[in-house]
């Protein structure tokens, strides 16, 4: 099963690692990988597979498209890192799965997840301003500020699960046969 | 590597940046409103101020309908241009995921446009003495410690470039914990806590009883400048190290387990990964007695610095 084939692969990855990187270190690589793998199952973590159809009436999957699209530029512009971006498309969908959102708010849930995800994530995040103003002052200062709140108590302040993004880190460092090739940059998939 | 870069750039004279520090903290503490709330979001009776600090307030409360008595951690934000604080965030995010005997559980989270609630257990009289005992931390009800007493001089001195040096600043107060018993820069506040860093102090003499290597690698770990303080893998090369292996309770050997556990680069970091040291021996009547944290070990730390892996340091009993 799942836990297995984690740990086949951590115990294959800790024959050429080297010392620098905490998370191939062969005495606790294993607990990190079960223990990221245990919590992006806890279904607190997990957004909904049907909320579109069950919870959501105005937003469609094409909406949600676009709002990505939107949010990988938003990162690009203020240089975020990768987990960023990925984090914050965890907490819309996290969020879309508790809330219905009406089409005009779907850009302010989004830039909300951005700035908490960047808060959770970057050593210097943009600022409140900086978020309204990519939004083209759609949205001002207090509905980001109200948004952001909002989405912390939905989300019961529970911003730190695994993404695709670490996992994918992961595994391409045990793919790659030498330090050249884990260079490899995925962020933009 | 980007960090590194970012490290040589940062590298302003500490002195001037003591002097910008004194200046910042004359305005930082926001005032509290003198009057305490009677109850809190209509859930929780307030029955008495447990602590104050810069962060907020800490109130003995009860809730309403189950009687259940709690410490309350209100955090205020509302003069924060940036709302919510980012250590706010990975604070409650973490604290949501331990579950720990060692660890002061998170019961409930409360959260408004300009405050959050934390609604923790109340600890019993006991550790809060000796918390409070030991050199006047703030906030003896919630056993988070002042991890003040732990952190480094760029972060005193407010840099925003810090980088993973803080951790081993971090693990040479530990080590220096470790020999005196009492926490080396354990002061009031930030102010005096560089005070204490920066008066200049003869490490031989405080620390007579240790070995000349373990004091060459303390003074390494405790060295100011950021770019020049040991890194993991060279202080884990040092020749203090050398006659290992040790009795798994010395001092040598904790401190190893405590460099091993260390995020060595930020950006390698997996996020929500709790890395649990536990030192303490369940089954040593001396340090497991009644469950409490016996008063010769040391307190459990939370680091959470933006620049590192959450890390956990369960007590080290000495």
């Amino acid at each position: 099963d799942q836990n297995k084939a984690l740990a086949s692969v951590s115990a294959k990855s800790t024959t050429n690692v080297k010392f620098s990187d905490p998370h191939n270190f062969e005495p606790i690589v294993n607990d990190i990988c079960s223990y990221l793998s245990r919590m992006e199952r806890e279904n607190k973590r997990r957004p909904m597979l049907n909320y579109i159809e069950k919870v959501q009436c105005d937003v469609t999957p094409h909406m949600r498209g676009i709002l990505v699209d939107w949010l990988v530029e938003v990162a690009d512009e203020y240089k975020l890192l990768p987990d960023t971006l990925f984090l914050s498309i965890s907490y819309i969908d996290r969020f879309l799965s508790l809330n219905p959102v009406a089409k005009p708010k779907l850009q302010l849930l989004g830039v909300s997840t951005m700035m908490i995800a960047a808060k959770y994530e970057e050593i210097s995040p943009p600022h409140v301003e900086d978020f309204v103003l990519i939004t083209d002052n759609t949205y001002d200062k207090s509905e980001v500020v109200k948004m952001e709140a909002d989405i912390l108590k939905s989300l019961c302040f529970e911003m730190g699960n695994p993404t695709a993004k670490t996992f994918l880190r992961r595994f391409a460092g045990i793919g790659s046969e030498n330090i050249k090739a884990k260079k490899l940059q995925f962020e933009h998939l | 590597m980007t960090e590194e870069n970012a490290d040589a750039q940062s590298s302003l004279n500490l002195f001037t940046q003591l002097v910008q520090c004194k200046n910042l903290f004359g305005h930082a503490h926001a005032t509290l409103p003198s009057n305490r709330p009677d109850n809190i979001e209509g859930i929780y009776e307030v029955m008495g101020i447990l602590g104050e600090g810069s962060f907020g307030r800490v109130y003995r409360c009860k809730h309403i309908r189950t009687g259940e008595i709690v410490a309350i951690k209100q955090i205020d934000f509302r003069y924060d241009q940036n709302a919510v604080p980012s250590s706010l965030i990975r604070e409650v995010s973490l604290l949501r995921e331990l579950n720990h005997d060692n660890i002061v559980r998170l019961l409930n989270v409360l959260s408004t446009e300009t405050y959050v609630s934390l609604v923790f257990e109340l600890l019993d009289q006991d550790l809060g003495r000796y918390i409070s005992r030991n050199n006047g931390v703030r906030d003896p009800w919630i056993r988070k410690p002042a991890t003040r007493y732990y952190r480094a001089p760029e972060i005193l001195l407010d840099s925003s470039q810090y980088s993973t040096g803080v951790d081993l600043w971090s693990v040479g107060c530990i080590f220096g914990e470790m020999v005196t018993g009492e926490p080396i820069f354990g002061t009031k506040n930030s102010f005096d806590e560089l005070d204490a860093i920066f008066s200049p102090t003869d490490l031989s003499y405080i620390f007579a009883d240790l070995e000349p290597q373990g004091l060459h690698l303390l003074k390494m770990l405790l060295c100011l400048d950021p770019k020049r303080r040991v890194s993991v893998e060279g202080a884990l090369k040092h020749a203090y190290f050398n006659d290992l292996p040790d009795h798994p309770r010395s001092r040598r050997y904790r401190l190893i387990l405590l460099l091993k556990s260390l995020p060595v680069h930020n950006h390698l970091r997996t996020k929500g990964f709790i890395l649990k040291a536990n030192f303490q021996d369940h089954n040593d009547p001396a340090t497991s007695s009644n469950g409490r944290v016996p008063a010769d070990s040391l307190e459990n730390v939370i680091s959470c610095t933006p620049n590192s892996l959450p890390v956990l340091y369960l007590a080290c009993s000495k």
